[in-house]
């Protein structure tokens, strides 16, 4: 009995012992784990973040590219993904299932609207391993918000669309060199996950990626064990950065007129090379700049040709079109006498020989005027022989060529100066040899059409923050040098204007009716592969550069084709086909330039009621209103337009008085100013037609009274005189 | 020493009593004044006092101040302090021809209402008479009666894109150039929905599209004084800004712009 207790009192113990070292080995781990954070050598909060929380990229959009009139290139828009979910957990009503039910007319459906053959995307559908949902790579991508309303409305199940950014550029084929386009480019995290960078690939999209980029955010949440956020938890939101916006010198209605020039030019001629550019004289912007052949910078087609901006990027001999800084430098010089005459044909240096391009025959003793007219070698030859290579020299120097005009855009081409050689500075002076780029031919032709001032020619008018909304970069007209003076540039206008109007001259096609045009034409040899220049009557580079109009030039044109396919007719005629309705329409676009004065004109009416008539009278002629005074009244009593209001000199404002009010003679005015008398004395008014009185019910100098109805009858001007001209035409008919 | 500390009872009990009087009139005053002033409370509540006596309106032009109150939902005689400004503010809001409203409460039993209305900006001719037009873009459904103001006819626009924009351009639009538009016909074109045309108080004709009609009529006056008085026409700001005579003969008498003009294709 003793001993059974004795051995219950052990057992006892050892339970005791045991559930309290047991316990003690559980507290005490507990207590490690809270204490250190860690078990098995892993960081049990890092554990626990990876399972729950999960990072979303918020994508940054890029910045917009505007035209100088705030009118978009390119801007980030809206397009979809497709994803087809093929996890039947998700259906939760089999009436209306939210998986994919039926794989092969999904497949059937899917491939009238993505760029997929039916049976790809049925092996997509029916990929192996259960996965949870597939998307449909490339075709998939970039779907516009039209094709994604089609697809929902075939009422496919388990299709679902995701949102994503896409670049989209609303011209079409629009300066596509210059804007460049972006691409979608795939990257792998170190997580192997998968994302699209979009990131410019060429021209501006590409050299201001830094700022048009922006910077992407990032949401980071706690969620369940199936991804749903979880409630009450909170967000981290690095919120994105969205891309600056950039405002171009571009005016997008000059370069349509541009981009449908060329295109003509390219249909007819299927030239090998084409380009343009429209500046503003007195500022050096660049109101347009294109190319052929060009590309879609949506699509990219016909981009695997050129990749290069041939107005920047490419290094020329410009041909005669290069006569126009030898005139300029010859003037300033005081070597060119216009009616001096000089044997034509041919040049003599050392053992080489210079000839006019009619096969050095030339036109006999003819006058410098018509050396330049016709586009003479042998009268450049003499003028720089005259004013010595070493002075001409200094002339190319200090039009900046051979130097990069460092236009904002990339891979500028700096050209080279051929002149270590007689011969080398002959051809230098009339175009060949030497090269230049488009923007240094440019840039020269400011100094001719600025008088004397060469404009630094500029694309990027502005880039403004996104987010701060201030100007970050902004592009004042820049003046890079005075190589010539105000009188030589204008006499060398003078003299390009005849190149254009004279009998002999070659710019001849060049004539735009109405336009007083200065410039001045060229034809480049090219240079083939073998180094050797080509031949053939198209293996030039035709080119025109025109200034208009000529007494204070506005636009600068600048149009070179190469190697058109020519059917019997001159290299003018391409590049004509571009030059004039491109500065024809440019000029007519810009023609009534709104002047900054306006202000000067209005008219801030004073308060005259209760003061005497022949005050507010006088006040009112003095600044340039036309008063109309109703009654004989010594005091004002009202005013319409009421004091305060403003008006543009030479309208109307009528001055009630105090006594006997009678009706002004309305013919002629519009209905607005009716209604100011209607207004002021407080008469119903009815009316017919629209334009201008030409009868009322109430004659002149009729007493009128309140609440009296007036009669009016309306027409337009145009339909008078159109009814009167039919009228003299049928008398002239029966006459 | 100990006597000294002792203190007799019937010394110390006057002392209480009085302490316990007091604390019983303390008690007795909280009662009462609490009493009291919940029956004034109620009092005030149950007096004229306590109700709406009188509704004032202020800044109404368009609308009479009997409109501006029915459409308040607000009421003489109801309790001032459940007027309900908030809600009558919401309701005067939904008005089209009321931009701004608030409602205070004055001493002792006033209210006051105080709007601003949305500007008429134009007249929207129709059957029936003149319409008028509001900043906000809306056309009121009652014409004008009595003389009209000095304001723009608008016709064939109806509530919408078109008169939205020309609202916007009536408020962007500096006054003077606004003050020179007599009439607008909204006339859709195939390739320009929104295409208008306008004439001014000067005689000329103005063809537009109301996309860009704001910010190209600011130029107006130094295109209309480039041009001659004389020789009418459409002065076209659709594109560019260019000037076209009714009579091809009077063009070339305009100037250069029209002989720039000639040169159109």
């Amino acid at each position: 009995m003793m001993e059974n207790r004795n051995n219950r009192k052990i057992g006892a113990a050892i339970l005791y012992i045991g559930f309290a070292l047991l316990f003690f080995i559980l507290f005490s781990r507990v207590l490690y784990i809270q204490a250190t954070g860690k078990a098995d050598g892993h960081e049990l909060k890092n554990e626990a973040l990876e399972k729950y929380m999960r990072t979303d990229v918020l994508e940054a959009s890029r910045g917009t590219i505007y035209d100088t009139n705030g009118e978009i290139i390119a801007e980030d828009a809206t397009s979809f993904t497709i994803a087809a979910i093929l996890d039947d957990s998700v259906t939760t009503n089999p009436e209306s299932p939210n998986h994919v039910t039926d794989p092969e007319k999904t497949a059937k459906v899917l491939a009238k609207y993505i760029d997929m053959d039916e049976a790809d995307i049925l092996a997509r559908l029916k990929k192996d391993g259960d996965p949870f949902q597939v998307e449909f790579g490339k075709a998939g991508r970039g779907l516009s918000n039209s094709v994604k309303l089609q697809i929902e409305e075939e009422n496919l199940p388990g299709i679902t669309f995701i949102r994503q950014a896409k670049r989209f550029y609303p011209n079409g084929t629009f300066a596509s060199h210059l804007i460049g386009f972006t691409q979608q480019i795939e990257k792998e995290d170190k997580n192997a996950n998968v994302t699209f960078e979009t990131e410019g690939q060429m021209g501006i999209e590409k050299s201001y990626e830094k700022y048009l980029q922006g910077t992407d955010g990032k949401i980071r949440y706690t969620s369940d064990l199936w991804g749903y956020l979880l409630p009450e938890k909170q967000e981290m939101v690095a919120e994105p950065e969205d891309g600056d916006h950039m405002y171009l010198t571009i005016d997008s209605k000059i370069q349509t007129f541009m981009e449908d020039a060329l295109n003509e030019v390219e249909a007819q001629y299927n030239p090998a090379e084409a380009f343009a550019v429209v500046a503003e004289a007195k500022t050096g912007k660049i109101l347009a700049m294109s190319q052929r052949p060009t590309f879609h910078p949506g699509t990219r087609e016909g981009l695997d040709v050129n990749w290069m901006n041939d107005l920047v990027e490419y290094s020329y001999e410009p041909g005669s079109t290069m006569k126009i800084f030898t005139l300029a430098a010859a003037i300033e010089e005081g070597v060119f006498n216009p009616e001096a005459t000089y044997k034509s044909g041919t040049y003599s240096i050392g053992p080489n020989r210079i000839r006019d391009h009619n096969g050095g025959a030339g036109w006999g003793e003819i006058t410098y005027e018509e050396g330049i007219q016709r586009s003479s070698n042998v009268a450049i030859a003499n003028m720089l022989e005259e004013m010595t290579p070493s002075v001409f020299r200094q002339y190319l120097e200090d039009f900046h060529f051979g130097q990069k005009t460092d236009i904002e855009l990339p891979s500028e081409a700096s050209g080279s100066i051929l002149f270590n050689y007689p011969l080398e500075q002959v051809t230098t002076a009339f175009g060949q040899g030497s090269t230049v780029n488009a923007m240094q031919m440019l840039q020269a032709a400011t100094a001719i059409a600025n008088g004397g001032k060469m404009m630094k020619p500029y694309i990027i008018d502005k880039i403004i923050d996104n987010t701060t909304g201030k100007t970050i970069v902004n592009t004042e007209p820049e003046v890079v040098g005075e190589p010539i003076s105000k009188e030589t540039a204008a006499e060398t206008l003078d003299i390009l204007e005849t190149v254009i109007t004279a009998e002999h001259g070659t710019g001849k096609p060049y004539h735009i009716e109405g336009y007083d045009i200065a410039g001045k034409t060229g034809t480049a040899q090219l240079v083939g592969e073998d180094g050797r220049y080509l031949t053939g009557t198209n293996n030039y580079l035709f080119s025109f550069i025109g200034m208009a109009p000529k007494d204070d030039p506005e636009l600068i044109v600048y149009a070179a084709v190469a190697q058109p396919k020519l059917d019997n007719e001159s290299g003018s005629a391409p590049v004509s086909k571009i030059f004039n309705p491109v500065m024809r329409n440019s000029l007519q676009y810009l023609n009534i330039q709104p002047d900054e004065t306006i202000t000067s004109q209005t008219v801030e009416l004073k308060d005259f009621t209760g003061q005497k008539t022949f005050e507010a009278r006088e006040a009112y002629a003095a600044s340039g209103v036309d008063p109309v005074i109703i009654g004989t009244g010594n005091e004002i009593v009202k005013q319409v337009p009421a004091a305060g209001e403003k008006l543009l000199q030479g309208e109307k404002a009528v001055l009630l008085t105090s006594d006997k009010w009678t009706m002004p003679n309305m013919t002629g005015w519009a209905i607005r100013d009716v209604m100011k008398v209607a207004q002021s004395v407080g008469l119903k008014v009815s009316y017919s037609g629209s334009g201008y009185v030409i009868s009322q019910n109430i004659q002149a100098d009729d007493a009128i009274k309140e609440g009296q109805k007036l009669i009016i009858k309306l027409e337009k001007p145009g339909s008078a005189e159109e009814a009167n001209k039919k009228a003299n035409e049928e008398s002239d008919q029966s006459g | 020493m100990t006597k000294q500390k002792v203190i007799s009872i019937e010394d110390r009990i006057p002392k209480l009593k009085q302490i316990r009087k007091k604390k019983a009139n303390r008690r007795l005053l909280l009662l009462l004044s609490v009493f009291f002033s919940l029956i004034l409370l109620v009092v005030y509540l149950q007096s004229p006092l306590s109700k709406v006596a009188e509704i004032h309106v202020q800044g109404s032009s368009l609308m009479t101040k009997q409109e501006i109150i029915e459409q308040s939902g607000l009421e003489t005689g109801a309790s001032i302090w459940t007027a309900g400004k908030g809600r009558a503010e919401e309701a005067l809001l939904k008005d089209d021809r009321i931009k701004e409203a608030s409602v205070t409460a004055g001493f002792p039993n006033d209210l006051m209402i105080a709007v601003v209305e949305q500007n008429e900006i134009a007249y929207a001719a129709r059957k029936g008479g003149l319409y008028p037009v509001l900043q906000n873009g809306k056309i009121l459904s009652e014409p004008v009666s009595g003389a009209p103001l000095q304001l723009p006819i608008l016709y064939d626009f109806k509530e919408g894109e078109a008169l939205d924009l020309f609202a916007e351009a009536a408020q962007t639009l500096p006054n003077e150039v606004f003050n020179t538009i007599s009439e607008v016909y909204y006339d859709p074109k195939k390739n320009d929905s929104l295409h208008i045309k306008a004439f001014m108080t000067d005689g000329f004709e103005v063809s537009a599209t109301l996309s860009t009609f704001a910010e190209k009529m600011v130029y107006y006056p130094s295109i209309s004084t480039q041009l001659n008085p004389d020789v009418k026409g459409v002065i076209d700001i659709e594109v560019g800004s260019y000037f076209k005579a009714y009579d091809p003969a009077q063009q070339q008498e305009t100037g250069e712009e029209a002989l720039e003009e000639a040169e159109m294709p």
